[in-house]
């Protein structure tokens, strides 16, 4: 009797068997896909690491005449530099316009549309009309005043730049000096300033930061040198105010709450009453409701829903699991990290001049008057109400 | 009879083996579908508050100066910070290295030498950290190589004042090496992105693994500070803290890479030491959890037990298939459906961390690319691992050895990268006793 017959079912058997195998195999023999994985130390938290690159691009790829241009306008100063338009490509091949004057030159290189194909890198003061669409990066080396409805791919200002109503970013914005975003502006990703960042109503946002970002009144529209409005304002900011720590809280705490170690944890719901003050740290399992005027020496937890009154002092970081609203003028001095969406009262502060903090939330709702000194992060959208 | 009790007993492995199975499920549709939560890591600028990094070492010449170099160049707040190596008895350059970084750097880095007492990362740590006053204490194992934010970010949970620890996630970097070091990165991939991710998006038990993350001092002076009895101090800390009303929190966002065993024997003393540990946090815990603390939901009490379980599913796994075996032999037609809920449980829950469908999820999660097609693999992998941990198990339960290990030496893993440049003192003359009063 022949085993051809068996052997040849014995092989046929292992080849089915093994052939799943055959991509577990070429990868083990041929690795496709052995690296570690790409996730340590990425940009986390960096707000200005595209700005940064931005800068690390041009100065690896803009010609030396463009730069010899460029300082040559900076050190003329704006009056004794006649407006011009210089055109040419960066190393990489990718076209840019480079304006020693103001903004009428970019005519010159723009579509019928509006729309400017090119990198601008404006090299003194600027004060553009409005309605552009620039379709690659911009760098303002000087102050810059964006008109209404302009569309920018992504912005870097070594001043202040102030945006006209209704202009959109697409992808980032960072200032060196203030930035100001006029009324109904849209910061798609990134939103950043060294000074002050101001926000005019219905500016909405994703993630943005700066040393004090202050929710603003909307200007007066006085006219600017071109005629069109800014649609912002940013005046004398009020810090908030300096109070002596808690000693000894007045509030009185419910049956079954623990205090220990200057925590103080109470399951359930929970409602400090108007004026009541608790010392040290709370953690309440339930929802948080915290009346006009009380205050708290510490930081708070909340499991639920928390619900803070107006003129409230929370001398500490405020964590929610739910949604959180703040009242008018309150004064959280930590950090405010929400799970859902938080709407801060107009004229509160969240961290102070020295004590930097972030808030971070689904949805972030900026009443007049807030002041943030740090960055905001809204997951799923930010607006100024 | 007996027949009758070995149904029984089979039964019982069968329920054990489905809840296991519905867990794993769960996590996995959880990450796929469910809400995910990383509510501290968009804190990036804040007061920040005092921290000290604790390192502990034992002959890490090969490894500890990528480790605080990689801490130099962290951005936080230098004033606020404080890397203490403790070197527990180095007999190689250990301790030379870490006398050059402390003469470089006096304010920074602070050594502490241990010439006596226990050894060991627990009692390591417990000598070092009772000296220190700041607010958080992170730990790193002296092969890890956090990035420059990650300080900031582990830091960042602590403003909530209900966490007690918190755990980042960890990454190999020597993938690379051998199928073992690229079967261990899936499995990693699985435990951290699916596992531990689930339980934080679903407010249960992430567990603080005893690196890259760290512990509030004040929550660790309320549980009486680090057990110097134990082999899986991490584990033990996760309960005890638990049990005594704070959070553990994990972030995934929050990676920082490591050295993974390259060969079988350095693996299976890993899995067999975390064994011993984890099941001695098992005898210690079960019932205090079981006894259902007031401030503990019903589902992180069901988690919290399945978890300090989760070493004894492999042994449990074996019995199941011994007795299907014994009761077929024995004349016992049990019904298909028994079988086929056996044969499903076994293998969703071949995999002490993830099973095989959490590795694949976690893969996805993380954009790999052709990683995933090693999964056939990780079957021998996790049988290597059964058989591990099934052993240790034993040898603790049935031998009695649930104490303290009595040998007094370190239990580490061997490590695999070359004495790097740049911290002199590497590689010089060997450091013969690590001691310093």
């Amino acid at each position: 009797m022949s085993v051809t017959p068996f052997l040849l079912l014995l092989a046929a058997t292992a080849a089915w068997v093994l052939l799943p195998l055959i991509p577990a195999l070429r990868e083990l023999l041929r690795p496709t896909d052995a690296e570690p994985l790409n996730a340590v130390g990425h940009d986390a938290g960096d707000l200005t690491v595209f700005a940064d690159g931005f800068r690390d691009y041009l100065a690896r790829h803009l010609p030396a005449d463009a730069i010899a241009a460029g300082a040559a306008t900076r050190e003329g100063g704006s009056t004794a530099v006649a407006a011009s338009t210089r055109v040419g490509t960066l190393g990489d091949g990718s076209p840019y316009v480079q304006l020693t004057g103001d903004g009428a030159s970019l005519r010159d290189v723009a579509h019928a549309d509006g729309s400017v194909p090119r990198i601008v890198i404006a090299d003194g003061p600027l004060t553009l009309r409005g309605g552009e669409t620039f379709l690659l990066e911009f760098l303002a080396r000087g102050p810059m005043h964006g008109g209404r409805d302009a569309v920018y791919r992504a912005l870097l200002g070594e001043g202040d730049v102030s945006l006209g109503e209704g202009s959109e970013v697409l992808r980032w914005v960072h200032a060196a000096g203030d930035l100001s975003l006029g009324a109904g502006s849209i910061v798609h990703g990134r939103a950043s300033a060294l000074g002050r960042m101001l926000l005019a109503p219905n500016v909405t946002f994703s993630r943005i930061r700066a040393a004090r970002i202050a929710t603003v009144a909307p200007a007066t529209d006085a006219p600017a040198a071109d005629g069109t409005t800014d649609g912002t304002v940013g005046g004398s900011l009020e810090d908030p105010p300096i109070l002596p720590p808690v000693i000894s809280g007045t509030a009185k705490l419910p049956a079954g709450a623990t205090r220990e170690r200057g925590y103080t944890r109470i399951a359930g719901d929970y409602t400090l009453p108007a004026g009541g003050t608790v010392s040290g740290a709370l953690v309440v399992s339930g929802a948080l409701v915290v009346g006009d005027g009380a205050r708290i020496g510490g930081s708070v937890k909340v499991h639920g829903d928390c619900v803070i009154g107006d003129d409230v002092v929370v001398d500490g970081t405020v964590v929610c699991r739910r949604g959180a609203t703040l009242g008018q003028r309150c004064h959280v001095r930590g950090s405010l990290a929400v799970e859902r969406d938080v709407a801060i009262g107009a004229g509160s502060w969240i961290g102070g001049p020295t004590t930097p903090a972030s808030v971070a939330a689904d949805t972030v709702l900026l009443r007049q008057g807030v002041q943030v000194f740090g960055a905001i992060s809204a997951r799923h959208g930010g607006r100024v109400g | 009879m007996i027949v009758t009790i070995l149904i029984a007993l089979l039964w019982v492995v069968v329920a054990i083996l489905v809840v296991y199975t519905v867990r794993h499920y769960v996590f996995t549709f959880s990450r796929l579908f469910g809400r995910h939560r990383q509510p501290y890591v968009d804190i990036t600028v804040a007061e920040w508050p005092p921290v000290t990094v604790f390192i502990p070492c034992h002959n890490e010449q090969q490894v500890i100066t990528g480790s605080i170099e990689a801490l130099l160049a962290a951005d936080y707040p230098r004033d606020r910070l404080t890397i203490i190596p403790i070197d527990d008895r180095s007999t190689d350059a250990t301790g030379a290295i870490l006398r050059d970084y402390a003469a470089r750097y006096p304010a920074l880095i602070k050594p502490v030498w241990r010439t006596g007492g226990m050894p060991g990362k627990a009692a390591a740590l417990a000598e070092a950290s009772a000296r220190v006053g700041s607010e958080v204490h992170l730990v790193f194992d002296a092969d890890y190589i956090p990035g420059p934010k990650l300080l900031k970010q582990l830091v960042a949970p602590f403003f909530d004042p209900e966490v007690g620890a918190v755990m980042g996630r960890v990454v190999p970097q020597n993938v690379s090496r051998s199928l073992l070091t690229r079967l261990l990165d899936l499995e990693r991939a699985g435990g951290y992105q699916v596992d531990q991710q689930a339980r934080m998006n679903m407010g249960l038990v992430p567990q603080y693994g005893g690196t890259v993350g760290g512990v509030r001092r004040e929550a660790l002076s309320s549980v009486g500070g680090w057990r110097t009895d134990t082999l899986a101090e991490d584990t033990d800390m996760t309960f005890r803290l638990l049990l005594r009303g704070w959070e553990v929190v994990y972030q995934n966002r929050s990676e920082c890479y490591e050295e993974v065993p390259e060969n079988w024997p350095t693996r299976i003393r890993q899995i067999r030491r975390w064994t011993h540990g984890h099941n001695q946090a098992l005898t210690r815990y079960v019932n205090k959890l079981l006894a259902h603390p007031g401030h503990l939901s019903w589902l992180q009490v069901l988690d919290g037990t399945l978890l300090l379980g989760v070493f004894a599913v492999g042994p449990i796994l074996l019995l199941g298939w011994m007795l299907a075996l014994v009761l077929y032999y024995l004349g016992y037609q049990p019904s298909s459906s028994i079988f086929m809920v056996l044969i499903v449980s076994a293998f969703s829950t071949l995999g002490n961390f993830a099973a095989f469908f959490e590795v694949a999820t976690a893969t996805r999660l993380d954009g790999s690319r052709n990683r995933v097609r090693l999964l056939p693999f990780l079957f021998f992998g996790f049988l290597v691992s059964l058989m591990a941990v099934s052993q240790e198990t034993i040898k603790q339960f049935v031998g009695g050895g649930l104490g303290w290990r009595s040998a007094k030496r370190w239990d580490k893993t061997e490590r695999y990268r070359q004495p790097q440049s740049g911290g002199a003192g590497t590689g010089a003359a060997t450091h013969a006793d690590g001691g310093e009063a």
